[in-house]
C-alpha cells in the first residue's frame, strides 16, 4: 500500500503494510531513531511523535492510519526554539537525559505548556502518566516543565 | 506476522461507509486502532484482509447537544471529550475516559473503539449502559437506532450476519443527584479483574424516583428487577432496608452471573457502599 505522509515538514511516500507500527517504519526506512521500540503498547513513552501537533505513541499507530496526516520526530522538533527552551529547563531543573524516553518527556512537556502556560502539579503529573522515565524523579520533571514554561512565556512576552 | 494482503479502504463520508459495507464482503471496521495494537505485541499488526478506515470522517468526529440529548460520534477521541469539560459530559462518563490509559493514548483511541472492543467490556462501556445510551448503526442499505443490550451480548458474539457499523452514541441528558462511576483492577490496564461500576440515584421530595446500577467487565449487566425494588423508597433508608436489600442482591446477582468469585465480592461491596449514601 502506498502511504504518502508529511514526516519532518516534507511530503514523503512509502511502500508498506498497512499494519506496520508507526515506530518500526520510522526507525527502518528512515533511520529516524529518536522513537524508541519499548513496551509497544503506549505506556512508556518512549516512542512519542507529534501526531498533527499531538503526541502520540507510534508504536499504536498502524501505518495506513498516518495517510495524509503530519509527523514530527525529535529529530525535526529538536531544529526548533521551543525545543531549546524545553532542553535548557531540563538542563536547569536537573532532569537526566539518558536518551530512552527522551521523545516522551520532551512531546509531552510541548504541548503541556503551549496548551497551558501554566500548568499545575496535577496537570503535570497527568501527562506524564505515559512516561516511564527511570532515570528522573517526577518532582524533578515537575521542576523542569514549570521552569520549560516560565522560559516560554518569557520568549512569548 | 505480516499480512500482505490486507487492503484498506477510507471512507470519507458515511453514504460511502455504506457502500464500501455493499460492496466488499467480509470488511472490518476500524478507527483509533489503539485496541488491535494494545492486543498484539509484534512488530507489525495483523489485520483482517478488508480494513475500512473511518476515523477522520467529520460527522462521526462531532458532538451535538440538544436538550433532550447528547450525540457522539463514534470517532470522537477520548481526549476530545474531555476537552469538553466535566459540565458538558455526563458525569460518570467523564470520570470513566478520564481513567483511560494516558493522555497521549486518548488522542488516538475513540469512543466507538472503547465500547465496541471486544472480549471484555471497556470503561466507558458501563456508564454508556446505565445512562440508557442507543446506537446508531449503520448497514449496507439501512440505518437504525437501537438500545445497547440490544446491540452486544454476554456471549461475545455480536449481531452477525451482515456488516455494520457504529456511527453514533446518543445519550439522554438528565440530572443526577448521586453518580458515581468506580473501576476496579490496575489503573490504566485491562486485566481480567478490570470492570467498571455505575449507580445513578435521581430524587424528588425525598423519595427516589430513579435509579441505575451497571456493571461492565468480562460481563455486563443492569437488572431492572433490582432498580425497580428500590425505586419507590424514601430517603434516607433504614438500617432494615439496607440488610433487606443486601440478601436480595445476594440473589439478584448470583454467581452465574459472575463467572470469577473475585468480581463478585468486587460488585457486591461497591453495591454495598454506594446503597450507604442512601441511608
Amino acid at each position: 500500500m502506498i502511504i504518502p505522509f508529511v514526516l519532518n515538514g516534507d511530503l514523503v511516500y512509502i511502500d508498506a503494510n498497512p499494519g506496520e507500527r508507526l515506530v518500526h517504519i520510522l526507525r527502518r526506512r528512515f533511520t529516524l531513531l529518536s522513537a524508541r521500540e519499548g513496551c509497544n503498547s503506549g505506556r512508556c513513552g518512549s516512542c512519542m511523535v507529534l501526531m498533527n501537533d499531538q503526541p502520540v505513541p507510534s508504536c499504536l499507530v498502524p501505518v495506513f492510519q498516518v495517510k495524509n496526516n503530519s509527523v514530527v520526530t525529535l529529530e525535526h522538533f529538536s531544529k526548533t526554539d521551543e525545543y531549546h527552551d524545553i532542553i535548557t529547563a531540563f538542563e536547569e531543573a536537573g532532569i537526566s537525559m539518558c536518551g530512552f524516553c527522551n521523545a516522551g518527556k520532551i512531546f509531552i512537556t510541548h504541548t503541556l505548556i503551549r496548551d497551558n502556560p501554566r500548568p499545575t502539579n496535577d496537570e503535570i503529573r497527568a501527562m506524564f502518566s505515559g512516561n516511564m522515565c527511570r532515570c528522573t524523579d517526577i518532582e524533578d520533571l515537575i521542576n523542569g516543565v514549570r521552569k520549560a514554561a516560565a522560559r516560554r512565556r518569557r520568549r512569548h512576552a | 506476522m505480516l499480512n500482505k494482503t490486507t487492503t484498506v479502504y477510507r471512507a470519507n463520508s458515511v453514504t460511502e461507509i455504506q457502500t464500501l459495507l455493499r460492496n466488499i464482503s467480509g470488511i472490518s471496521v476500524a478507527a483509533g486502532c489503539t485496541e488491535i495494537a494494545r492486543r498484539q505485541t509484534g512488530r507489525a499488526l495483523s489485520l483482517p484482509t478488508h480494513v475500512l478506515s473511518i476515523a477522520g470522517i467529520p460527522d462521526l468526529c462531532s458532538v451535538t447537544k440538544t436538550e433532550r440529548y447528547i450525540d457522539f460520534g463514534a470517532c470522537v477521541t477520548l481526549a476530545s471529550l474531555l476537552e469538553l469539560g466535566r459540565k458538558n459530559l455526563p458525569e460518570v462518563l467523564f470520570d470513566a475516559v478520564s481513567g483511560i490509559a494516558n493522555p497521549a493514548v486518548r488522542s488516538l483511541a475513540t469512543l466507538g473503539g472503547n465500547i465496541s472492543a471486544k472480549g471484555h467490556r471497556l470503561s466507558t462501556f458501563a456508564p454508556l449502559l446505565a445512562l440508557d445510551a442507543r446506537l446508531e448503526i449503520k448497514t449496507p442499505t439501512d440505518t437504525y437506532w437501537v438500545p445497547m443490550t440490544r446491540f452486544f451480548s454476554n456471549t461475545g458474539k455480536e449481531q452477525p450476519g451482515f456488516p455494520e457499523c457504529l456511527c453514533r452514541i446518543r445519550v439522554p441528558v438528565e440530572q443526577w443527584d448521586i453518580a458515581l462511576y468506580r473501576r476496579t483492577g490496575k489503573p490504566c490496564l485491562v486485566s481480567d479483574t478490570t470492570a467498571s461500576f455505575v449507580f445513578l440515584v435521581k430524587t424528588q421530595k425525598k423519595v427516589l424516583t430513579d435509579i441505575r446500577i451497571a456493571w461492565a467487565g468480562k460481563f455486563f449487566f443492569r437488572k431492572r428487577e433490582f432498580e425497580n425494588l428500590i425505586i419507590g423508597r424514601t430517603l434516607p433508608l433504614s438500617e432494615k432496608d439496607m440488610v433487606n436489600l443486601m440478601d436480595k442482591s445476594e440473589l439478584f446477582f448470583d454467581q452465574l452471573l459472575f463467572p470469577e468469585s473475585y468480581n463478585r465480592a468486587c460488585f457486591l461491596n461497591l453495591l454495598e457502599d454506594s446503597l450507604r449514601l442512601l441511608t
